[in-house]
């Protein structure tokens, strides 16, 4: 039992591995390229937002920057999971490869970007006062960030194998749901009526949590925690159970 | 004195069904009309086996009798429709060939990841890295990205990778139709190493009957998603041979298991060897041997041929015989007959031999009825390699 998880450790180990090294081998830049487009779109946004339509907020680079890299991790993280199980057929016709691993290893991959890009936002946050020791508490966020991709991911891969237009579908909602999260404005420019959207929107919450560690210095409240792994958790067990019960005939789908 | 072997898949009553888009179109909803009318296709209908410890297993039959569906059912990749299936064991397989493989990545770089997804560690992966490129003969091109691989070169990285995961049971489906004959023959020799020394089981689908042959100690023989046969792969072989000559249309086992076939508008009732009834009668070389078929005419027919053939131990054809090749004319027919073979003398080699009986249509045209490998005699005395054991006198002069 301990040699089945060390196994699938190590497989999960070694491909998250060789698809970051697959991802940016070839190009000249290579690893600086994983920085390129959260760098890109982060030139873009600041832009429009400081000089164009100034949005009122204080230290808006880092607030922007902070945004950027979670929602990038969110939505690149999901639409590679919905479409794993179609794109990795050659894993499931593997015995001995449990099911399950096959999303997490996309999930995964997109969250090197995400740690990747790190680095950058401590330099940001240098030039402006510091890096906060509350940074210490950031796998508290990342991980029910990790369980709602994964949960998520899994029902949509599932749905994908049956229905070719899941993945478009969600890459659709991804580039909508870019404009309905506080991802480059603050949550509280939203007029109060429309509130309630943010309430139902669980990756406002989560990235409500990472600002707090990674820029604000705060503590995270322990309520909102405790609700944003609630959410996530129940969304992964139900994600997990569709999935399970979907992929035993993936192969003959696909 | 050995304990039975410890079964290490069981099959029961296994029934896999596939649902097919009527256009055979990919899933989107722009199809949608066609994915409801989707058509129930039966890949497997009742398949139970017991594989033990050991075995090797050679699964044969015509292109969709359901090989590969077995193969991956035993593999667990995917589950079945109906009845249950338990694995004891931790299951490699070769399904598909180097699926995983990435063309920009190195020889090395994929064979990693193969041995990895076949079971190994990232370390033990890395150790035997060394010894499968041996295998594999591709030392000198480990190197290269694998898109400068040939085929061949491809496929014989795959199969040394899965032989040197240490597998407890291996499933190969096909894949060892491909590459050159020399490499295929030094992959069948390490699988019968793994088999013979390690005890390694080993399940494979084949075209290739001579491999199932030399590689295996039982074979099974698919024929429209059920068991048609199982047991030596010698007679197993032989029978599927046949029934491919014959393009057999229906194919059923009696309650004997004796591989039956046929319209049954003339059926063989009883055959009697030197007016014994039964199977295995027991004859003294160079003596006469004679076989005598009761049939039943259920549709009165016009002419038909009778076949008898007989077979050595090892599945080689010592007599064919038929009506027609000796211009005998059989019919018109109505009733019951009895149809007599007088063999003069029997000079066989001492040993088992078994037979295949068939009432046919003029010119083989389809079969009557057809009882393969059901009878058998015996030529008493000591064995020995040759087919015949001709009347002789030796002189020296």
């Amino acid at each position: 039992m301990r040699d089945r998880h060390q196994h699938a450790l190590d497989v999960v180990t070694h491909l998250v591995m060789r698809e970051v090294h697959l991802r940016y081998r070839r190009s000249l830049l290579g690893w600086m390229w994983v920085l390129a487009q959260p760098l890109a779109r982060f030139a873009v946004l600041a832009f429009v937002f400081t000089r164009v339509l100034p949005l009122d907020v204080p230290n808006y680079s880092v607030f922007l920057f902070s945004g950027l890299i979670g929602w990038l991790w969110f939505s690149s993280g999901l639409v590679s999971a919905t479409a794993s199980a179609v794109e990795r057929r050659d894993l499931l016709m593997r015995p001995g490869i449990p099911r399950l691993l096959i999303p997490v290893v996309s999930v995964l991959t997109d969250a090197t970007d995400y740690i990747a890009a790190l680095p950058v936002l401590v330099v940001i946050l240098l030039f402006s006062g510091g890096v906060p020791l509350t940074w210490l508490l950031l796998p508290v966020v990342m991980l029910p960030m990790f369980m709602l991709i994964l949960g998520l991911g899994y029902a949509f891969c599932a749905a994908n194998v049956y229905l070719r237009d899941v993945k478009i579908l969600v890459t659709v909602a991804t580039l909508l749901g870019f404009y309905v999260t506080p991802v480059f404005y603050p949550a509280e420019q939203v007029p109060e009526q429309y509130q309630w959207l943010l309430d139902l929107n669980p990756v406002a919450i989560l990235l409500d949590l990472q600002r707090a560690v990674l820029v604000d210095g705060i503590v995270p409240d322990l309520t909102q925690l405790a609700l944003i792994f609630a959410i996530s958790g129940g969304v992964l067990f139900v994600g997990t159970a569709i999935y399970q019960r979907a992929s035993r005939n993936f192969v003959d789908e696909l | 004195m050995t304990a039975p072997a410890r079964t290490v898949i069981d099959v029961r009553n296994v029934g896999k069904a596939y649902r097919r888009a009527a256009g055979g179109s990919t899933a989107s909803l722009r199809n949608l009309g066609e994915l409801r009318a989707r058509t129930t296709h039966w890949a497997l209908r009742d398949i139970s086996l017991t594989i033990r410890e050991g075995e090797a297993l050679g699964v044969i039959g015509v292109n969709g009798a359901g090989k590969s569906t077995l193969l991956r059912l035993m593999s667990g990749v995917t589950a079945p429709t109906r009845g249950s299936i338990h694995l004891y064991s931790t299951i490699s397989g070769l399904l598909t060939l180097g699926e995983s493989f990435q063309p920009v990545l190195s020889g090395e770089e994929n064979a990693l990841t193969a041995a990895i997804l076949g079971g190994l560690t990232q370390r033990q992966a890395r150790k035997r890295l060394q010894r499968i490129a041996e295998f594999a003969e591709l030392e000198h091109v480990l190197h290269q990205p694998l898109r400068t691989y040939s085929d061949g070169m491809k496929l014989r990285l795959a199969f040394a990778v899965a032989i040197h995961v240490e597998p407890r049971v291996l499933l190969i489906d096909e894949v060892l139709a491909v590459g050159d004959l020399r490499f295929r023959q030094k992959c069948l020799g390490r699988l019968a190493e793994l088999h013979d020394r390690e005890a390694v089981t080993v399940i494979l689908t084949s075209h290739d009957l001579e491999q199932v042959e030399r590689l295996c100690d039982r074979a099974i023989w698919l024929a429209d998603g059920v068991v048609a046969a199982d047991g030596p792969p010698a007679d197993i072989t032989r029978l599927y041979r046949q029934s491919l000559q014959a393009s057999i249309g229906e194919i059923s086992t009696n309650d004997r298991g004796v591989l039956r076939s046929g319209d049954g508008r003339v059926e063989i009732a009883a055959v009697r060897m030197n007016s014994v009834d039964g199977e295995a009668t027991m004859i003294v070389r160079g003596e006469p041997l004679v076989i005598e078929v009761d049939v039943v005419v259920h549709e009165p027919v016009e002419e038909v041929v009778f076949g008898i053939s007989g077979y050595g131990r090892r599945g080689d054809l010592c007599f064919d015989l038929a009506t027609a090749y000796d211009k005998v004319v059989v019919g018109p027919l109505t009733g019951e007959h009895t149809l007599r073979l007088t063999l003069h003398r029997v000079d066989l080699s001492p040993g088992p031999y078994t037979m295949d009986l068939g009432v046919y249509a003029p010119e083989f045209a389809h079969v009557h009825d057809f009882h393969g490998g059901a009878y058998t005699f015996e030529v008493m005395g000591d064995p020995n390699p040759g087919v015949l054991d001709p009347p002789r006198q030796w002189q020296v002069t």
